[in-house]
């Protein structure tokens, strides 16, 4: 065998130097690689070596080397002499892709670069899109590549490659609403701008929805300070702002609705201080949680809207007219009696009245107290809605004495009364003990009104004439009725007096007591004699 | 001079009326009317005093200045 080798190699060699003419140039790189049996790059005498051990046969698919250089099923003096001819050259290996990043079918932004890994060194490198650069075995091809689908086909010497990519545009963050240092609250949502849709997002906090070319992120936040980044397939940003705790109303004091005067205030309590707190009317004082509202408020409706930094609020209420006390009746310090009444008048009906003594009733803006009271010092407080008054009386001992005629122009049982001297003062009167009221009347004997006028007025009752109906001379005439005082105590008047004959020239006999009303009071001329008796 | 006051009070009871009041017992008047000395007559017409004049007279003198204060004129 190793003579049959050796004849072989010797064979090998006279073939090489007949057929040293074979241009090696025009030698097809598939032929060199074919001659280099043993692929380690050069073609020398183990390739021979190896044609030569298998010479004569037919060779297998389960062969790893493969003699059979022409490829024309046997391994014969002619691939000897293919292996003899480029004996001594070098064979460039096949570069075999072995991967690409990013695989096909990826999705890339335009300045994306693609790396294409051989196991050899590629050669005669061309792509259809962008630049290359050779690195060993790795081709890296960058952009900028156009939007849109990317079919990028990749040749060289040993093979081509076509992966399809869509180059998608890359999103610039434009803008946040609110902006970056802002201060929000917990369910606040923050609105960011992108020059293109952005993909890929996440954000460190909330919850992110994407629409079109917006990013809105959406609480609730932790109050305090929020550091917010938003990452996305191209880029992040990172957002600063100041989470505050937002503020709801959780009471109103007095409730809506209520009644209100006009120097009220109003309450609203928060469950966390609210800040840029308005009010449509009255004006606000915030402390920590509490808004408190003072007027004073226009009477009438009151529609009170309050917003603050985190809603509004309208409350409606009602404002009335303060009601001020105008007059007491009977005067303060003065004296009543055990079931007098005491009358206060107020410019408005008021309310929620109260009295410290008696019973009062209300009748429009007039409050009427009623005894009994208790008879001594009476303090007397009235409460209303407004306000309070107290006032002090004295309460007198019942009256339980009737009124009594003190004087007068005539007394009872009078005889021989100057008839003309009463026609000319053209009164009677009659004094009582005290302030009364009645009736009284002057009549005939027989109970008939003579027809004179009766008034009772304070403490005096009057008789006045009516002309023609003087008083005739020797007549018996009575003054009749009946009077009470505050108390209710009753007198009846019964006043005769009995007339004098006609007046016949005698001079009058006046005194102190009646000259009033027989001199000043005559309706003709009277001359008065001054004289001395004796 | 009561005799001449009761003549003339009695002819000239329609024109006017005497009367008399006794300086004696009844003070108030007299003073208040400043009365010095009796007689004075003070002459009253519609509740005011339209004169006086003192001392004792006839009744003529007596008639003649009660009516010119009255401002009547003697017909008789």
């Amino acid at each position: 065998m190793k003579k049959l080798i050796c004849s072989l190699l010797t064979l090998s060699l006279a073939l090489f130097v007949l057929t040293a003419s074979y241009a090696q140039e025009d030698a097809d790189i598939d032929i060199l690689r074919a001659a280099d049996v043993n692929t380690d790059g050069m073609i020398n005498i183990l390739d021979l070596v190896l044609v030569a051990g298998f010479f004569g046969e037919t060779p297998t698919e389960e062969q790893t080397l493969n003699p059979d250089i022409n490829g024309d099923g046997k391994i014969n003096i002619l691939d000897l002499v293919l292996v003899a001819s480029h004996f001594g050259e070098t064979v460039r290996l096949p570069a075999v892709l072995e991967g690409v990043e990013p695989g096909g079918g990826s999705e890339l932004i335009p300045n994306d670069s693609i790396m294409l890994m051989f196991d050899h060194p590629p050669e005669d490198i061309t792509v259809s899109e962008g630049v290359f650069t050779i690195t060993d075995n790795t081709v890296t091809i960058t952009g900028p590549f156009t939007p849109g689908t990317l079919e990028l086909t990749v040749t060289w010497a040993d093979g081509s490659e076509t992966r399809n990519y869509t180059i998608r545009q890359p999103a610039d963050f434009m803008s946040s609403e609110p902006e970056s240092g802002s201060e929000l609250i917990p369910n606040d949502s923050i609105t960011l701008t992108f020059d293109h849709p952005p993909e890929d997002v996440t954000v460190s906090e909330g919850v992110a929805t994407i629409t079109d070319n917006t990013v809105t992120i959406t609480g609730p936040f932790t109050p305090g300070t929020l550091e917010l980044t938003i990452t996305w397939a191209d880029d992040s940003e990172t957002l600063n702002y100041t989470v505050r705790q937002s503020a709801a109303l959780e009471r109103v004091e007095p409730a809506v609705a209520s009644e209100l005067i006009p120097n009220d205030s109003i309450t609203l309590t928060f469950d966390h201080p609210p800040e840029d707190v308005t009010v449509s009317e009255g004006v606000e004082t915030i402390t920590d949680n509490t808004v408190t509202i003072t007027g004073p408020f226009t009477p009438g409706t009151l529609e009170l809207t309050v917003t603050w930094a985190d809603g509004s609020e309208t409350l409606d209420y009602t404002v009335r007219q303060l009601v001020g006390l105008e007059r007491v009746e009977p005067t303060v310090e003065s004296e009543l009696t055990v079931d007098g009444s005491i009358t206060l008048t107020f410019d408005n009906p008021p309310k929620d009245v109260t009295v410290s003594e008696g019973v009062f009733t209300i009748t429009g803006s007039t409050v009427t107290i009623t005894g009994p009271f208790t008879p001594g010092t009476l303090e007397l407080t009235i409460t209303w809605a407004d306000g309070s008054v107290a006032y002090t009386y004295t309460v007198a001992e019942p009256d339980t004495e009737s009124p009594s005629i003190t004087g007068g122009t005539i007394s009872d049982g009078d005889e021989d009364v100057k008839a003309e001297a009463i026609n000319s003062g053209a009164l009677i009167e009659i004094a009582f003990s005290e302030e009364v009221s009645g009736t009284i009347a002057l009549q005939t004997e027989a109970g008939d009104d003579v027809g004179w006028l009766g008034k009772i007025e304070g403490s005096k009752g009057t008789l006045e004439l009516v002309k023609g109906k003087e008083l005739d001379p020797e007549t018996t005439y009575v003054i009749a009725g009946k009077v009470e005082d505050a108390a209710g105590n009753e007198t009846d008047i019964d006043i005769t007096f009995v007339t004098a004959s006609a007046y016949d020239g005698i001079p009058i006999e006046v005194t102190d007591a009646d000259f009033e009303t027989v001199v000043l009071g005559s309706k003709i001329p009277i001359v008065v004699d001054f004289y001395k008796d004796g | 001079m009561k005799p001449v006051v009761t003549a003339v009070a009695l002819e000239y009871r329609d024109t006017f009326t005497f009367a008399r009041l006794d300086v004696n017992t009844q003070p108030e008047k007299t003073i208040e009317y400043h009365i010095r000395g009796t007689p004075t007559y003070i002459v009253f017409k519609d509740g005011e005093m339209i004169g006086g004049f003192v001392g004792a007279m006839p009744s003529t003198n007596l008639v003649e200045n009660i009516l010119g204060m009255l401002g009547i004129e003697e017909t008789e």
